[in-house]
């Protein structure tokens, strides 16, 4: 699957900064939708304005597997993983959370609620996302890049869409 | 959230015996695990399965039908005392000490036993002691996550072998060197396919089939300072060079080989040349060799065999011969006489080739197994065993070599499982 990056979603907005949905531009607006912080229809001019057409179905067909994904973009799909661990250990947050994972000891389960990942019946789970890095930080709008997890994933059952 | 019964176990499936594992336990069953991976997961939860082999079956009448423990110890014990030189087979997955009392009984019974590591990794590390003319050494799992820049998996695949082999131990743990962890290692895959475990590396080299040693030729000849070939069995120059600079700048590297370095017309001189290659005299790190041995407890029937009868790796004991000597399931039961079969904790009608099917078929066997599987379906008795690691203590000798002792932490299933060492020590005594 193809990166969704702010700039292809500005590419399709009406590049007009109008400001109707309330942020500074079409740029910004672009970021917050990908962090999934705004709603597409808030750009009323989208929906309106019969020109735009072709754009917004254009849009709303990028944006439809983002619905899927969580707050930072990252979809995990169970049916592909194998439980081998590795977005566990290297994941800095949780191993920050759980200091044992640096040697790569898994999760204990009393431990369970303070980490992103677990792996459980033999299946990655996620449990707290939002201590991923990548979770949206609305004063900068901008994501951290953090994204060991999919790099390292042997199965591709971890994906970043943005 | 309440867990209830929460056990820290050490997961007997693969010869990793990751130790962290945990499973949940309700009502005497494990409801959930935590940090096994999928393998290890399910077996963990075919204790609790509908296929668990809780009854002794005698064949009568052409069927297995349930029998009484006792009945099923003495058609055992009649079966193996008659036979002339019955073949004790398997082994790969019961304790050191059910080993151990394995041996004992071959000998009591002046028959053969032998483990699935003479047709697996048993031949690696004897040719590996053969060529190299000296003890088979290597580091432990730990000291590699701790010091290695440089992981090579070859003609092995552990995602789909051994799946926390990188996460646990050699790759992502930040080690006592290696503070950072995954950042300051190379990893580096060869292989004939790109397996999912060519994921996430820093070079994956697909080798064309059955040419592993030209490469491994490649890479020697490469750090002896000669030149290479445009193309070595499909690799560019290009990348055997980046992998030679890798070789070169290691200060530990480790080579976890796997079955595709094993199961080719010359394993023999693969084995040698890779041992050449880390032992090259320009390298100025500590390498090390290591076959990626699949079934938990392979390891422990060689040390078991070799200390008590002093056979080398990956051959098993004849005690029809006086002094014993070594032997191979394949030559017992093709060039031999063995007219009875004891299979314990392996499944040979699913895994061996045809030929030693056949022979299989054409005698009395004794199975002793945990689940009901298409061997202990050709049984003349079937004996249920719990499961090690599980339902019995024991101890297990993970691939490099390192001790693990093993937990009983659920009752037996059924007063007619037994663990695998009282079986055959009943047995024993019997006979
Ligand atoms: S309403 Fe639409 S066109 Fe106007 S600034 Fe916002 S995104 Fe741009
Ligand atoms: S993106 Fe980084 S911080 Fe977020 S879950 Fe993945 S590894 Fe952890
Ligand atoms: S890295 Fe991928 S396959 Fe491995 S446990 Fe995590 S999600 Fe599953
Ligand atoms: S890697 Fe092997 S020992 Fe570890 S959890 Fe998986 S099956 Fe069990």
């Amino acid at each position: 699957m193809t990166k969704l990056n702010a700039f292809e979603v500005f590419q399709l907005l009406p590049k007009t900064n109008c400001k109707k949905c309330g942020e500074s531009g079409c740029m910004a607006f672009a970021v917050k939708l990908l962090g999934r912080q705004i709603e597409l229809e808030k750009c009323t001019p989208l929906f309106e304005e019969k020109a735009y057409e072709k754009q917004l179905k254009k849009l709303q067909e990028l944006l439809t597997p983002l619905s899927e994904a969580l707050e930072t973009g990252i979809i995990l799909e169970e049916e592909k993983c194998i439980g081998c661990g590795n977005c566990l250990i290297v994941c800095p947050v949780n191993v920050a959370e759980n200091p044992e994972s640096s040697a790569g000891i898994g999760v204990a389960p009393e431990k369970e609620e303070n980490v992103i990942y677990v792996v459980k019946d033999g299946k990655a789970k996620i449990i707290d996302l939002t201590k991923c890095r990548r979770y949206a930080d609305t004063e900068k709008l901008s994501y951290a890049q953090c994204r060991v997890c999919e790099i390292y994933c042997f199965t591709e059952a971890i994906k970043i869409l943005i | 959230m309440a867990l209830g019964q929460v056990e820290r176990i050490v997961c007997p499936h693969c010869s990793l015996l990751c130790d962290d594992v945990f499973c949940v336990i309700n009502d005497g069953k494990i409801v959930s695990t935590y940090n096994a991976c999928m393998r290890g997961d399910a077996f963990l939860k075919l204790v609790n399965s509908p296929n668990r082999l809780t009854n002794p079956l005698i064949l009568e009448e052409g069927r297995l039908k349930p029998a009484h423990l006792s009945e099923a110890l003495d058609v055992a014990c009649n079966l193996l005392s008659r036979a002339k030189k019955p073949l004790l087979y398997g082994w790969g997955s019961v304790s050191y000490e059910a080993q151990e009392v394995g041996i004992q009984l071959a000998e009591k019974l002046e028959g053969v036993i032998d483990s699935t590591s003479s047709i697996c990794h048993g031949i690696s590390l004897r040719l590996i002691e053969e060529i190299s003319r000296e003890e088979f050494k290597c580091p432990t799992l730990e000291e590699v996550g701790d010091m290695a820049d440089l992981v090579v998996y070859w003609g092995s695949n552990p995602a789909d072998s051994h799946s926390r082999h990188l996460s646990r131990y050699t790759v992502f743990p930040r080690g006592k060197v290696r503070i950072t962890g995954r950042l300051e290692r190379e990893v580096v895959v060869v292989d004939v396919i790109k397996t999912r475990s060519a994921k996430g590396i820093n070079l994956f080299l697909q080798i064309e089939p059955e040419k592993d040693l030209n490469l491994i030729k490649a890479l020697i000849e490469y750090l002896s300072g000669k030149e290479l070939p445009e193309n070595v069995g499909g690799i560019m120059k290009k990348d055997i060079i980046d992998f030679g600079k890798m070789m070169k700048k290691a200060q530990f590297g480790t080579i976890f080989f796997g079955l595709g370095i094993l199961q080719q017309e010359n394993f023999k001189e693969n084995i040698e040349g890779l041992i050449k290659l880390v032992k090259h005299p320009n390298l100025k790190g500590q390498f090390s060799l290591m076959p990626m041995i699949g079934h938990s407890n392979m390891l422990g029937f060689n040390l078991a065999a070799k200390k008590m009868a002093g056979v080398p790796y990956g051959y098993g004991i004849d005690f029809s011969k006086n002094p014993p000597e070594k032997t191979t399931v394949t030559e017992a039961l093709i060039n031999g006489d063995c007219d009875a079969a004891l299979i314990i904790g392996a499944n040979p009608f699913a895994s061996f080739p045809q030929k030693l099917v056949e022979k299989l078929q054409n005698i009395p066997l004794i199975v002793i197994d945990t689940q009901m599987n298409l061997t202990v379906k050709k049984a003349s008795v079937a004996i249920p065993a719990t499961i090690t690691g599980v339902e019995t203590e024991g101890t297990m000798i993970r691939m490099d070599m390192q001790t693990k002792k093993l937990r009983k932490f659920l009752d037996s299933p059924s007063e007619n499982c037994l663990p695998d060492k009282e079986i055959l020590q009943n047995l024993l005594q019997k006979i």
